[in-house]
């Protein structure tokens, strides 16, 4: 059977939020993902599955089933790494890709366990890779993650604070790398975060479907010419996919040299002391998107109107809450204080 | 991840000290670092490895089963030889190393007793699947949690020697610090052989370190009167001040190094200031409370302690109870702020810090309860009862793994037979679908009732994302019953529906409970309980069947009600002395629990029904 296409990325009309914080995880993996809340048919996980369009190609080891990276010895699972003592690893280029963990998933499965039918036919332990491996290198899509259980939660967020997933279960005892991405979605009328989940995500965007009139309709009419001929559609979608493409490729090869300066640093530390926000990880994340989005600009520098300009991603779900505000981030007084505090425009 | 090394983090100094301590000190066995998310625990817990000599840092991960963690038979040893042998199990390998164990609060509270019961030890006793044996297990376990994620009973906190807080970093030069160590990984290796050294010099030194006599009775006092029970505490503070003393060192311990020693010993066990907690949203600074103590004691010690007169040292009790500060002003809400909705802020920040609380049972999860079907989590296995429905197909290898070579394969690699078998053992979070019914007829104080039990709903609601729970809400008023607030666990959802609830009419209670009971049995299939409080003064003024008395109905419909699976709470709104108590007689025919509210306000309406439905 052959893959049906996927709806292009390019083609998704407005969101605008949502397609940059898309963006800026490809171009610096190191922001820790996104959340995407919104209500129900507002393209949420149509951009996240159009996403895998636009991935790079990664350099792997042929053959392992965590996809441990080429060249990356110090981070390999132990079986890469046994392997590379004997000089018999292959590589491989294969693209990035999206990794959807289903709500059903158990806990042997999303960790991985010990492999039943090795060990009934052979007698011998054998760890069986779960999710937690196949996602390494890739993105990991939980659609409606706030309906997902409490203790794969854990389990999920262990992995993705570590970068490696220790598994310790029915008799086996491994470790292997799980870098990923995380990216989920969720509809809040169904329910909550943890607020320990919230933080996690790197960035977060809420979308509302779209209101203007003539921009329903182009939504409506390139939805209809998708599923009338969806080859024909990604076609001519091609170009712009390309060019989207490449632009990303260059970003990720401009990150590692972009240095931020004391300005940027004390942007993103005055930011989150100005809203009141807990904890360190927004300080960070703000530096790591603010780079991330002067790449995707084609700028080796970044500047502190960066970090203003991603604050908006990085800051909505860590203000503290409050149920009367719906903990909404007054983004128009984050703004004029900003232009204030590091006169930019 | 970059990951900083143990010189490199910046602040949180008190964690750093309760580290240092537990590595240099043999009778300091575990030590438990609290704090909010992305204050630095696990980087803190992690980086230890770097300065402890070599000993290496064991990972307990969360997922982990118990075969793994205590011991349990090794199916390709045991297949192969037919004697049943142990693997390496986790415990095995921490000895003579350090244990991590992360988000320690969201482990199996059992699981967690018996590896506080190795640590104190330090043996591991492993009696499971056909395994007898005894190992050495000593080690410094190092727990890390996250309050707000769920509390730990006081018996299990109590048994972490040390325990020390994580905090955000105040101000923006030392923030910017810690971003630049982050994101650089300033490389901190000397430093962190440095302090290896220094540990590894006070190790040695750290039994030898006097104690000056004097202290003993300081350290009995600073106990009694942060209210620290059993005799932990004290033991804990004086073999922290030793191992404080030792990293200094100084060869006898000094005030200073006693203060420290109490910073890090007694915050997970003082109870004085239960109440207070709730008011502050940071735990306080122990040092800062417990200085003035030893600071009193200061011209009696004068000495170095070796020349204290006992004498002068029983005059230590009149001392001025200093270190227990003040109760801070406001106390609880007063009843009038509550009555705006606008106001409610000032309540929800509160009730949400009352439940911060990292102890003391206020736990921000439910017991898990076991499941009679499979579904849940597996948290175990057990012999069958009865015919084998979940088999745990692994357990049930490992049983038969010591009898493979004695079996008749007949070309099979494994034979198992029926008394190998064992079957899962699974949990599940049950959640509660809790239905307010309110009155919101035109009697007297309506709107008030109205706004209490709004402000319940939402602060009830504001826990629902750690429970499995649904909160709703129906009112009845002139002729009939509606559902305003459809089970929900949006806060969002609930504040748009609540905002505006017409009040006014007749009191249909009868209609009422018909309602509420409609919601609350057509809820399709659910397996969380369902629970009703009723708000009322038990009045009735209207009847479903015109030909009969609307009290007397309301009192038949509700001893109908009383044998469904619905529990009730019946919060009676009657005032005043001269009541009728109709609404006690309601709650006798639901067979519900009562509660009476004189004053109405949604602060003790929310804890009065948390206290009945999930304590």
């Amino acid at each position: 059977m052959r893959d049906r296409p996927v709806y292009p990325f390019t083609a998704i009309v407005g969101q605008e939020p949502m397609k940059e914080a898309l963006i800026l995880n490809t171009v610096n993996p190191l922001i820790g993902g996104v959340l995407i809340r919104g209500e129900k048919g507002t393209a949420k996980s149509t951009a996240v599955r159009a996403l895998a369009g636009l991935l790079p190609d990664r350099d792997v080891v042929r053959g392992c089933p965590c996809s441990c990276a080429w060249g990356d010895d110090g981070n390999m699972c132990p079986e890469c790494r046994e392997r590379a003592s004997d000089g018999s690893l292959e590589m491989e280029t294969v693209p990035m890709r999206v990794v959807e963990l289903p709500l059903s998933s158990t806990e042997d499965r999303v960790a991985g366990t010990l492999d039943i039918e090795h060990a009934i036919t052979t007698g011998r332990k054998r760890f069986e890779p779960g999710v937690l491996a196949k996602a390494n290198g890739n993105i990991l899509y939980v659609d409606e993650i706030n309906l997902l259980d409490d203790h794969i939660v854990d389990l999920m967020l262990d992995a993705a604070a570590m970068g490696v997933n220790f598994v310790e279960r029915e008799g086996v005892s491994y470790s292997h790398p799980s870098r990923f991405i995380l990216i989920g979605t969720m509809n809040p009328e169904e329910g909550d975060l943890r607020p320990q989940l919230l933080d996690r995500f790197g960035l977060m965007v809420d979308v509302v479907s779209e209101k203007d009139e003539d921009r329903r309709t182009e939504i409506l009419l390139r939805r209809m010419e998708f599923e009338r001929d969806p080859e024909g559609f990604s076609e001519d979608y091609r170009g712009s996919q390309e060019e989207l493409r490449d632009r990303i490729r260059d970003a990720r090869s401009l990150v590692s040299e972009i240095e931020p300066g004391p300005d940027v640093l004390r942007a993103a530390v005055r930011i989150p002391l100005h809203l009141d926000v807990d904890g360190h990880r927004a300080d960070l994340t703000l530096v790591k998107a603010a780079v991330a989005h002067a790449a995707f600009e084609g700028r080796i520098e970044v500047l502190p109107s960066d970090v203003v300009h991603v604050s908006n991603l990085v800051m909505p779900h860590r203000m503290r809450r409050n149920p009367f505000q719906e903990s909404k981030l007054d983004l128009d007084e984050l703004g004029t204080w900003a232009r204030e505090q590091f006169r930019v425009g | 991840m970059t990951m900083t090394g143990f010189s490199g983090i910046v602040g949180n100094d008190t964690a750093k000290l309760a580290l240092r301590c537990a590595l240099c000190s043999d009778s300091i066995r575990s030590v438990l670092i609290c704090g909010p998310r992305g204050t630095g625990k696990s980087a803190l817990a992690s980086s230890v490895g770097g300065i402890s000599g070599g000993r290496e840092v064991v990972r307990l991960p969360l997922g982990a089963t118990e075969d793994r963690i205590f011991g349990g038979l090794d199916i390709e040893d045991t297949i192969g030889t037919g004697r049943s042998r142990g693997g390496t199990s986790i415990l095995r390998r921490s000895h003579g190393n350090i244990l991590l164990v992360e988000n320690a609060n969201l482990l199996q509270p059992h699981v967690l007793h018996h590896i506080l019961d190795v640590t104190e030890n330090r043996v591991n006793v492993v009696e499971r699947e056909g395994i007898s044996e005894v190992h050495p297990c000593d080690h410094t376990l190092v727990a890390t949690m996250d309050p707000s994620e769920g509390a730990l009973p006081d018996n299990i906190l109590d048994r972490f020697d040390l325990c020390a807080f994580t905090h955000t970093l105040g101000d923006e030069d030392s923030r910017v610090e810690a971003l630049v160590s982050n994101l650089r990984g300033t490389d901190v290796t000397g430093e962190d052989d440095g302090l290896c050294r220094t540990i590894a010099d006070a190790r040695g030194r750290c039994r030898f370190v006097h104690i000056p006599e004097g202290y003993y009775r300081a350290v009995t006092e600073t106990c009694r009167d942060l209210g620290v029970m059993g005799h932990r505490g004290d033991v804990a503070v004086m073999n922290a001040a030793r191992a404080v003393a030792a990293l200094k060192g100084h060869a006898t311990v000094d005030l200073e190094d006693l203060r420290d020693a109490v910073s890090v010993s007694l915050e997970h066990r003082r109870n004085d200031l239960d109440d207070m907690r709730r008011e502050e949203p940071e735990p306080r600074d122990p040092p800062e409370r417990s200085d003035e103590q030893p600071e009193d004691d200061r011209p009696r010690d004068d000495g170095n302690g070796s020349e204290t007169d006992p004498g002068r040292t029983d005059d230590g009790g009149d001392l001025p109870d200093t270190d227990v500060p003040p109760p801070p002003p406001g106390g609880p809400p007063s009843g009038e702020e509550v009555f705006s909705i606008g106001d409610r802020l000032s309540l929800i920040d509160y009730l949400s810090l009352a439940d911060d609380g990292y102890r003391h049972g206020r736990s921000g999860r439910h017991a898990p309860v076991e499941s009679e079907d499979p579904s849940g989590r597996c948290v175990g296995y057990r012999m069958p009862r009865g015919r084998p429905r979940d088999i745990a197909l692994v357990p049930s290898i490992r049983m038969a793994a010591p009898y493979q070579p004695y079996r008749v394969h007949d070309g099979l690699a494994l034979v198992l037979e029926r008394g190998d078998l064992r079957e899962k053992v699974r949990t599940r979070r049950s959640g509660k679908d809790v239905l307010f019914l309110v009155d919101g007829s035109g009697s007297l104080g309506a709107q008030k009732r109205m706004v209490a039990v709004k402000g319940a709903v939402l602060s009830i609601l504001e826990d629902a994302y750690r429970r499995r729970d649904r909160i709703g809400m129906a009112v009845f008023r002139k002729d009939s019953a509606e559902e305003v607030l459809p089970l929900t666990k949006s806060t969002a959802t609930a504040y748009r529906a609540l905002q505006a609830i017409p009040t006014g009419g007749r009191t249909p209670l009868t209609r009422g409970l018909m309602c509420g009971h409609g919601i609350l049995s057509s809820r399709g299939s659910t397996d969380a309980e369902p629970v009703m409080v009723i708000l009322s003064d038990g009045r009735c003024n209207v009847s479903v069947d015109p030909g009969r008395r609307p009290l007397e109905e309301m009192l038949s419909t509700a001893s109908a009600l009383s044998s469904t699976e619905t529990r009730f709470i019946v919060v009676d709104t009657e005032t005043g002395r001269n009541g009728l108590g109709l609404a006690l007689d309601l709650c006798n025919a639901l067979g519900g629990t009562y509660l009476r509210l004189e004053e109405l306000d949604a602060d003790r309406l929310t804890r009065s029904v948390r206290g009945v439905i999930w304590e």
